[in-house]
């Protein structure tokens, strides 16, 4: 028995204690591993999972050196039926192998005939696989690269792909590095990601994912197209590519409901490309309308189904995933494993803060005491109106106010998801509101009058969760949510993420209602971010209107 | 007393005299069991004396064995096991040995001239021809080719081609016969020789002969040692170590499991046993795998925490010991388990299978009971135990091949049995590494000699391994609750209460939830002692949000006031109601105020109106409702349930005849209660309408010992009632006999049998 900084639980937690002075050495050889689950102040969970085992042996580490690692550290036994099951786990990975065969083509060889067989065996693969070449080897039809792999994945044989990659039609991309460059992590994460061949960088928000997307194309030196969630969004990958790549105007098209550019670089959104007519989908055609080299899937976890099905068929082109959180509220994690590729880069929010990378920032929670007559409506409003009662009550908007006066020199980002509230409030503060139906021309002018410090304050509603870049946005106010998502509160904090000039503290509020449902909401969004070791701190509404 | 520790079912039930022990000693069953613990030089030594005809004497032996001193080694010992008898010059196997080892003894088979005596005449021309022998018919052909074979079988042999090589040296490793297929040229070409004998259409037997011709060792290969079993050395700590904490685990989740059960309560099967619906619930509600989830059922009812009641509609419940054990340490908790475990006579791998009409085999059904689960057991751990103490067998493999050589008849009727055997004692933590841990050990001597210390010293060795347990935590923003350890009790049960475990192992992580609190504030903690509680224990500061929690949880908590009355008095008048509070005579009512306007009484509303209209006040009867209520009519009357028909037909008399039946009746009953409680061996059935194994055992034993038994029966009315009998056959779902009392033949439906005992005249 050690005195170590870990505990090996049973049901395949791992427990890290921070404090420790051997934390640190357990960290980096957990790591590879395991997969990071919550990192609030003291202890830290990791958790082993088969994925999380293929993925430290697809990058090379077998079971001898998990186990080690595992006993090395833990400070009681570590259960034999657990090693025992880390070393079955890892022996499965690879047993199946996808390579280019000189002659057949692509090719399902096993390492092992026994696994093969029960694999053929399998129903939902069968049709998947061409003739039998020899004992060891199957024909696999091209088209069913991705699909054979999320089968094979389902039936606990991860299949390792060898089968390399097309390069796809070169195009000169550089890096423009004049005063600045890539940060160590987003250097590190480039690298492993082009070491992978395919796969997922997982990066807090403000930690300059678009870089890495660039560097990445930079590596590629290809043509490239990135799927992003909306059409703002997209103009803000042009604006970035512009100004840190060799890129012109003249190179990076945007493919939107707007306009259906398409240039070495392009830029589509998931909506697009999900949009049907008559039942079809009719803008397919983009992703063989070019001989792309690299595919960029911005916001991963939003990923919609429609994409995956395609991008089944993408198996032969490089894929880059790129997200803050690999948490799916649908629990299709598996099917990013599998066709997007395995997680190629982690790191934890706060040693990004650590390093000065994004701001610190400091999160309260603001209750409100609803007055007698709102308890009275929320008590017998019906079920499904009660949400929207509590978090829309009038109560909240000299508490908005308040703070928004206690940040005179901030810019302030008020984000809510009803409309109404929205207006009222937009009305109240004397500040203009965007909204999902605002024209995109006058979103844009609106931003950028929030960039250049014209609009000091900007009510939103749920259009601005994602990638828009307001690097000067340096208090965010929640006031009301979508129920209880634990990813919408990580993105809307990513707002106010970004360095600021001065280093300047963010602050993230969440005004709720006492004792409703608001509250409860807003305590399952927390989670998560608790969980990501920023603290909140909870303040009284009568403390803040009457300040001391 | 050697013997009869050998072979203790010797001894059930207890044998009058000498003679009835020796006949027992040829019994079929007692040899069959015998020979189950008998080790594979021994047993071949056996076969080889049951193979010989008898007597055999000690030199002839050596002919076939090798290795004389083992060969006189296993002579002694079979001589022990009294499975022969006789000196070394003349030795005999007992009674039914030669029945119970089977026709085919050390894997060899008839002899040439046995074999051949039985074969027809048309099948024998060919072979007279093909040998060069003048045309005879049975039984001169017979023994001529078999002579002729007996002369020339090197010759013969030599002939064969490699296919036919391959054949012969399979069949003659044992058994020696094989089913041939007609297209098999090998097998012909070996019949037209008569090296192989076809006994039937597709069933051709080796010669003994041949079989020792071919044969390196006369008697076959067999050691006269055990195999070596392969070690680790692993240290016995590591071994306790890693047992540990499958200890922790087994003994969480058994609470956990009784728990949920207590919760919500299993119904029990109408043949006995839990559902697969209710396995596979508790399987998911524990996160477990369902034989674990078999295993923790049949191990926690074995050790008394978990039994079915025995009412109408049974369900299974915790029992009262459940309550006990929950209050002792891990180690005592652990001890309880293990030592249920070691001794029970059941087999939770059957869980889940299928039986032989292709039934699924329900946990804690009377299908999972094995009697030869407990001898197995301790035969494995035992050999276990004969390893040095921190080394560790290094793989299940070779355990198994060991018992293959210790046992090999049991070995090879119980292989998967013995395989899950292993498992379940790596899932109890009795063995960690595979290698039996010092507090199982403590345990498995206990077996033998005395029980109790053996428990306590396995409780005490326990608790040296277990890792300290640990009486603070850590807690964390995102308000969950870590112990970096094994809780101590107290820990366990006040965090148990106040937050909700997410994941248990070497340390607890629990979660606090407003939920988790409510339930503290329920058991009556305050918000004041939770954050006192979480402030002294916490080796971390107690965060904001966890102090909004409590403290918002303690205001909710309680805001509605619950609580018991009969009557109330309600008044819009404030000062009249402090009249009435005011009034001495209407104390001993106990009235309360609960609001300005509104007293409570636990008194009944009848004397209350009473009381007050004595005092002069003029109160009015309310229902719930509010409506006036007139009990003016209300006079006091019994409630009685109208007498049954019974009660009043039992109050008439009974003629005398009648009466006198009555009394014979119980004299019988009386007889036979007390010859009942001098059974040794008394079997009852829990399953009403399922006959259990062990019913069936003391039948066919009762058949076979002519022996009488009495019988609990239950008649077509459901009237429960005790016969005696001297049954003479079982079958076909009811046992036949004669009635001792009038030699009447009866036969009984075995559904019907609820208890089996066995009588000593």
């Amino acid at each position: 028995m050690t005195d170590g900084p870990l505990i090996v639980q049973s049901d395949k937690t791992l427990l890290l204690e921070v404090d420790h002075e051997q934390a640190g050495a357990a960290r980096a050889a957990i790591a590879p591993f395991a997969e990071l689950e919550r990192s609030p102040e003291h202890v830290h969970t990791y958790r082993l999972t088969p994925l999380g085992l293929w993925n430290a042996r697809a990058a090379g580490h077998d079971a001898e050196q998990v186990v080690d690692a595992l006993v090395r550290f833990s400070r009681y036994a570590v259960p034999h039926a657990l090693l025992v099951d880390v070393a079955d786990t890892m022996d499965r990975y690879g047993r199946l192998q996808l390579v280019k065969h000189p002659t057949h083509g692509l090719v399902l060889v096993s390492l092992d005939r026994a696994v093969l067989e029960e694999v053929l065996r399998q129903k939902k693969i069968t049709p998947m696989l061409g003739e039998r070449i020899d004992q060891d080897t199957v024909a696999v039809h091209p088209s069913e690269r991705g699909r054979l792999k999320q089968a094979l994945l389902k039936v606990g044989w991860p299949a390792e792909d060898l089968a390399g990659y097309v390069d796809g039609e070169a195009h000169p991309i550089d890096l423009h590095a004049d005063g600045w460059q890539l940060r160590d992590y987003q250097q590190q994460a480039v690298e492993s990601f082009w070491a992978g061949g395919s796969g997922v960088v997982v990066l807090p928000c403000g930690a300059g994912k678009t870089l890495v997307g660039a560097a990445a194309m930079a590596q590629a030196k290809a043509t490239t197209l990135i799927l992003v969630t909306n059409t703002v969004s997209g103009r803000q990958w042009k604006r970035e590519l512009l100004a840190r790549t060799s890129l012109n105007e003249e190179e990076i098209g945007e493919y939107s409901g707007e306009k259906k550019e398409i240039r070495p670089v392009t830029i589509a959104t998931y909506q697009v490309m999900t949009t049907r007519r008559k039942g079809e989908y009719r803008h397919l055609e983009l992703f063989d309308s070019r001989d792309w080299g690299l595919i960029v899937y911005d916001e991963v976890h939003l990923l919609p189904a429609p994409i995956f099905r395609l991008t089944a068929d993408l198996q032969s082109r490089r894929r880059l995933g790129l997200t803050a959180t690999l948490v799916r509220e649908d629990g299709r994690e598996a099917d990013v494993f599998s066709l997007i590729g395995p997680k190629r880069y982690d790191a934890p929010w706060k040693d990004i803060e650590n390093q000065g990378w994004i701001a610190p920032a400091e999160c309260s929670e603001v209750r409100v005491t609803l007055t007698d007559a709102e308890r009275m409506n929320y008590a017998t409003a019906e079920p499904e109106d009660r949400y929207k009662i509590a978090a829309t009550a009038r109560t909240k908007l000299p508490v908005i106010e308040t703070i928004v006066d206690r940040h005179p020199d901030d810019q302030v980002l008020v984000i809510g998801a009803y409309l109404d509230q929205l207006d009222e409030i937009g009305e109240h503060l004397n500040a203009p509101v965007i909204q999902g139906s605002t024209p995109n021309k006058e979103r844009e002018r609106l931003f950028d009058s929030f960039r250049s410090g014209e609009t000091r304050v900007l009510v939103v509603s749920k259009v601005a969760n994602f990638s828009i870049d307001l690097p000067e946005a340096a208090v965010a106010i929640q006031i009301s949510g979508t129920f209880g998502s634990r990813q919408e509160e990580a993105q809307r904090l990513g707002r106010v993420l970004r360095p600021k000039h001065d280093k300047r503290q963010a602050h993230f509020y969440t005004v709720v209602s006492r004792d409703t449902l608001d509250a409860e909401y807003a305590a399952h969004r927390q989670r998560f971010l608790a969980e990501q070791g920023y603290a909140y701190t909870i303040i009284d509404a009568d403390d803040l209107l009457r300040p001391l | 007393m050697a013997l009869l520790r050998r072979r203790p079912d010797l001894a059930l039930p207890a044998p009058v005299d000498i003679s009835t022990l020796a006949n027992r000693i040829g019994v079929r069953t007692s040899i069959n069991r015998a020979l189950d613990a008998l080790d594979a030089y021994s047993l071949r030594v056996l076969e080889v004396i049951a193979l010989l005809p008898s007597p055999v004497r000690r030199s002839e032996l050596d002919g076939w064995f090798a290795d004389r001193d083992a060969t006189g080694r296993a002579v002694s010992n079979l001589r022990d096991w009294a499975l022969i008898w006789g000196a070394d010059h003349a030795l005999h196997p007992v009674g039914a040995v030669r029945e119970v080892l089977g026709p085919f003894p050390a894997g060899l088979g008839r002899t040439l001239a046995d074999l051949y005596r039985a074969v027809n005449d048309l099948t024998l021309a060919p072979l007279l021809r093909r040998f060069g022998l003048p045309p005879a018919g049975q039984p001169a052909a017979g023994a001529a080719v078999a002579d002729y074979i007996g002369s020339n079988l090197a010759s013969l042999l030599a002939e064969s081609t490699e296919e036919e090589r391959a054949i012969l040296r399979r069949l003659a490793a044992g058994p020696p016969i094989g089913t041939a297929r007609e297209a098999d040229s090998p097998v012909r070409g070996l019949l037209e020789r008569g090296l192989l004998v076809a006994v039937d259409l597709r069933t051709v037997e080796l010669p003994r002969e041949v079989s020792l011709a071919l044969r390196e060792a006369p008697a076959g290969q067999v050691s006269a040692t055990p195999p070596g079993l392969g070690v680790i050395e692993r240290g016995g700590a590591a071994i306790d170590g890693t047992a540990s904490t499958a200890v922790l685990d087994i003994v969480r989740l058994a609470e956990l499991l009784v728990q949920a059960i207590a919760d919500d309560p299993v119904g029990q099967l109408r043949s006995g046993g839990v559902g697969v619906r209710d396995l596979r619930r508790l399987a998911k509600q524990l996160d477990q795998a369902e034989d674990i989830v078999a295993l923790l059922l049949e191990v926690s009812a074995e050790a008394g925490l978990l039994a079915s009641s025995s009412v109408m509609d049974p369900t299974f419940l915790p029992t009262t010991e459940f309550d006990d054990w929950l209050a002792a340490d891990t180690a005592q908790r652990w001890v309880r388990l293990a030592a249920a475990w070691l001794g029970m006579t059941r087999q939770p791998s059957l869980v889940g299978q299928r039986d032989d009409r292709d039934k699924t085999i329900a946990a804690l059904s009377a299908d999972v009971e094995r009697h030869s689960a407990p001898g197995l057991r301790r035969q494995l751990l035992q050999l276990l135990a004969d390893l040095p103490p921190g080394q560790a067998p290094d793989s299940a493999a070779a355990v198994l091949a060991q018992l293959a050589w210790r046992a090999p008849r049991r070995a090879a009727a119980h292989r998967s049995a013995a395989t899950a055997l292993l498992a379940e004692a790596a899932t109890l933590g009795i063995t960690g590494y595979g290698a039996i841990t010092s507090f199982a050990r403590a345990l498995l001597d206990g077996m033998t000699a005395e029980a109790v210390r053996a428990e306590a010293n396995a409780a005490d060795l326990l608790r040296v391994a277990l890792p300290a347990a640990v009486a603070e935590f850590l807690l964390q923003p995102d308000l969950t609750v870590v112990v970096p350890g094994p809780p101590t009790p107290e820990l366990q049960r006040e965090l148990g209460l106040t937050a909700d475990l997410e994941s248990s192992g070497g340390a607890s992580v629990y979660r606090i939830s407003p939920g988790s609190l409510r339930r503290a504030l329920d058991a009556g903690r305050t918000g004041d002692d939770l954050l006192r509680f979480f402030a002294e224990r916490s080796r971390t500061p107690v965060p904001q949000a966890l102090e909004y929690l409590v403290r918002d949880a303690a205001t909710q908590h309680g805001r509605l006031r619950v609580g018991a009355a009969t009557s109330y008095l309600r008044c819009d008048d404030v000062a009249l109601l402090d009249r009435v509070l005011a009034e001495p005579a209407l104390a001993a009512l106990g009235v309360q105020r609960i609001a300005p306007t509104v007293l409570v009484t636990g008194a009944a509303l009848a004397p209350l109106l009473e009381r007050l209209r004595a005092h002069g006040y003029a109160p009015a009867a309310e229902s719930a409702d509010g409506s006036a209520l007139s009990l003016a009519t209300e006079q006091p009357r019994l409630s009685v349930r109208p007498q049954s028909r019974n009660s009043r037909v039992r109050s008439s008399t009974i003629p005398e005849q009648q009466l006198v039946e009555v009394v014979q009746r119980l004299r019988a009953a009386e007889k036979l209660t007390a010859a009942i409680n001098h059974a040794t061996t008394r079997v009852s059935q829990d399953i009403p309408g399922v006959t259990s194994a062990s019913i069936l055992e003391i039948l066919r034993t009762a058949v076979r010992e002519d022996l009488t038994i009495a019988i609990g029966y239950v008649d077509d009315t459901g009237t429960p009632s005790q016969r005696t009998l001297s049954p003479i056959s079982v079958g076909g779902g009811v046992v036949r006999g004669y009635d001792p009392s009038d030699t009447r033949l009866r036969s009984y439906p075995l559904q019907r049998i609820t208890t089996v005992s066995l009588l000593e005249d």
